[in-house]
């Protein structure tokens, strides 16, 4: 292994773009791209999507059901997500030309999103994040999760069968969102490690109420804990825990 | 474009993308994994992918289908990381030649030219090492046990030839 670090952040890229990386290489890739910031992260990843284009000379149709089921979980994703998760790459580091753009055209998304009146895919007007709450909280099988730790208390409402969840937290800390965010972590008994469940960033009176996006298949959960990371999130967090949410009896 | 409309919230965006790309991306999913119910799975979690990472397209440095296809890549190699069993086929898939737009056909045919010429300048050995990575989508190891190529010879081919391919799109000379 090299000791020059480009070579070696070249090296995680072209492993990355081809291959994967394990989570060892995800964080050393993190570093290395704090240490390299002119390194654009996405340029061999796009040069082997270009290649792959370039190599695929005839497609596939689309099953039609396929194609229906995806219309509407874009229509669902878009009326049930009044604050757009920001991707949940890793932060690259801001002096790069290419993640600045990034990062501003995603925040301006969010701001854009959260101004314009919501579409109304649904029948009736649009329910609230907070109506959203509720109904999944009345649906018998919801199971609702709460707990607190110094002045941070939160409850959560999931569904397994629709995997589905709603986190509501209040007294937390403002954080400068590109440096810090709050990330949710789902304790699933058949995982090795939290499943990532989202970012969020507090509101201005320190709540927040947001859709919870579970990054796998969520098999069952023991509990729900909140930490805080560096922007876009963490793939294994080491953060202390802010907050537990158990089970609530009943 | 596409992606804009998605990244300011705009659903009526959504039918229009799934036309558009849904058969690029189940080509994509179709010839990385091996079962249908697995590719079908993995078309619905890149779309979402999508919805969710649509602000980070940038069109001066990507196609649109490019953009897509590395969304769709990272998604795919992500699941084959996992555990999932890869479909290994270097053939054509059937079906209709690709794209059907003729601004994007434009678009892709540049960048396709640029990759093509890069892959020109590899030798024999260098360009097969590259479509068994990129195309095939093989682990380097895999490559290395079939082609009886050392593991350090396929990483360097890999890695310079990735980037001769970005120098040649971001409009280095040949």
């Amino acid at each position: 292994m090299t000791a020059n670090p480009r070579e070696r952040l070249l090296d995680l890229l072209s492993a990355e773009a081809t291959q994967g990386l394990s989570e060892d290489e995800v964080r050393e890739l993190r570093g290395l791209l704090l240490i390299v910031p002119d390194e654009d992260p996405d340029s061999l990843a796009y040069a082997a999507a270009a290649a792959d284009l370039a190599m695929t000379d005839r497609i596939s149709s689309l099953p039609a059901g396929l194609a229906r089921q995806i219309e509407r979980q874009g229509a669902a994703f878009f009326a049930n997500t009044p604050e757009p998760v920001l991707p949940s790459r890793p932060a690259r580091t801001p002096r790069s030309a290419y993640i600045a753009w990034a990062l501003v055209a995603g925040l301006a998304a969010i701001l854009v999103w959260t101004l314009r009146p919501k579409p109304n895919v649904l029948p009736g007007p649009t329910p609230t994040i907070e109506e959203q709450f509720t109904r999944l909280q009345d649906d018998p099988s919801s199971r609702s999760f709460a707990g607190e730790k110094a002045s941070v208390s939160g409850q959560i409402v999931w569904n397994l069968d629709k995997q589905q969840g709603y986190l509501k937290l209040t007294g937390l800390a403002g954080l400068d969102p590109t440096k810090e965010q709050y990330q949710l972590w789902i304790v699933d008994p058949s995982q090795s490690h939290p499943i990532d469940g989202g970012m969020f960033d507090a509101g201005p009176e320190g709540t927040a109420i947001v859709l919870i996006q579970a990054k796998l298949k969520v098999k069952g959960v023991q509990a729900f804990t909140v930490t805080r990371e560096p922007s876009g999130g963490v793939v294994v967090s080491k953060s202390p825990h802010l907050v537990v949410l158990a089970p609530r009896p009943g | 474009m596409i992606l804009p409309r998605i990244a300011n919230g705009d659903s009526t965006a959504v039918p229009e993308c799934v036309a558009r790309y849904g058969k690029l991306v189940w080509t994509l999913a179709h010839r990385f994994l091996s079962t249908p119910v697995d590719a079908e799975d993995a078309t619905q979690d890149i779309f979402v992918d999508l919805w969710k990472n649509a602000a980070r397209f940038n069109p001066l440095l990507a196609s649109e289908p490019a953009f897509i296809t590395m969304v769709a890549r990272r998604r795919l190699i992500d699941r084959l990381r996992r555990g999932g069993p890869m479909r290994v086929s270097s053939q054509s898939a059937e079906g209709a030649g690709y794209p059907d737009d003729a601004q994007q056909q434009a678009e892709m045919t540049d960048e396709a030219n640029r990759v093509s010429a890069a892959l020109a300048e590899f030798h024999d050995e260098q360009q097969r090492v590259i479509v068994m990575a990129i195309y095939d989508g093989l682990a380097h190891e895999e490559i290395a046990a079939r082609t009886g190529i050392p593991l350090g010879t396929i990483r360097t081919q890999i890695r310079h030839g990735l980037l001769r391919i970005r120098e040649l799109l971001s409009g280095g000379e040949s």
